[in-house]
């Protein structure tokens, strides 16, 4: 692993398109900006590790349980079914 | 062509519900093929499947089913990496989680959701940026726990 050591406002470039910036950073704390192509997925990774652990998760159920989760579905009068809304961002051409 | 499973023994490959993971099932980045199953007829569950790895499959539903308002923002990237023009095109199931002899305690994943393109049956689990949707949403509310 290589560790760079930066001050505020120090730069680091990497592979010619993502640059990072260290924007500020006092005690345990550090303001860092990116700059990366829209294809760089950027995550903090607490997120990236809880969605992660919840794939896995999903992953332990066995057929049994989903009959037994639906059996509390059908019960529960305050079910009622809402469609999904996506929303599509339309480029300005 | 047949596909072995660990939860549903020997079942036949319908490429109508095959779909391929441009960008991976957080976790999961070696498995790119999976199979949409229904878990039975008029079920509000079915099964994501992987058509690799017999013993991997997540749980997916609608969230609407549970009555929750979903409405998301797809971001750019992923609409031009799943080729996406109209909302028609779009599926979009969230994961759910069954904690074992606890089915009350269930959550449903509202923060990355699955989006597939259907025409293509290309798809993404797709991290939302900008909402407050939870990762371990639950399908019950805390009174009905008692």
């Amino acid at each position: 692993m290589l560790v760079l050591s930066r001050k505020n406002g120090q730069k680091i470039i990497i592979n010619d398109d993502i640059e990072i910036t260290i924007l500020e950073s006092k005690f345990d704390h550090c303001k860092i900006a990116i700059d990366a192509p829209r294809s760089v997925k950027i995550y903090r990774e607490e997120v990236y590790k809880q969605i992660q652990l919840s794939n896995q998760m999903s992953n332990t159920a066995s057929v049994e349980s989903i009959d037994s989760l639906t059996s509390l579905i059908n019960t529960n009068p305050e079910a009622n079914t809402k469609i999904n809304k996506v929303i599509i961002k339309k480029k300005d051409t | 062509m047949k596909l072995q499973t660990t939860r549903f023994g020997e079942i036949e490959i319908d490429e109508k519900f095959c779909f391929e993971m441009i960008s991976p099932v957080l976790g999961y980045g070696d498995e790119a093929k999976f199979m949409l199953i229904e878990h039975s007829e008029n079920s509000s569950f079915k099964w994501f499947q992987s058509i690799k790895t017999p013993d991997l499959a997540f749980v997916v539903s609608l969230a609407g089913i549970f009555g929750i308002d979903y409405s998301y923002e797809l971001p750019e990237d992923v609409q031009e990496s799943l080729e996406i023009k109209e909302a028609e095109d779009v599926l979009t199931v969230n994961i759910v989680v069954i904690p074992q002899g606890e089915p009350k305690a269930s959550t449903i994943n509202l923060l990355a959701p699955l989006v597939f393109n259907i025409n293509t049956r290309k798809g993404a689990q797709v991290i939302l940026t900008g909402t407050d949707y939870a990762v371990n949403y639950p399908l019950f509310r805390q009174e009905a726990l008692c």
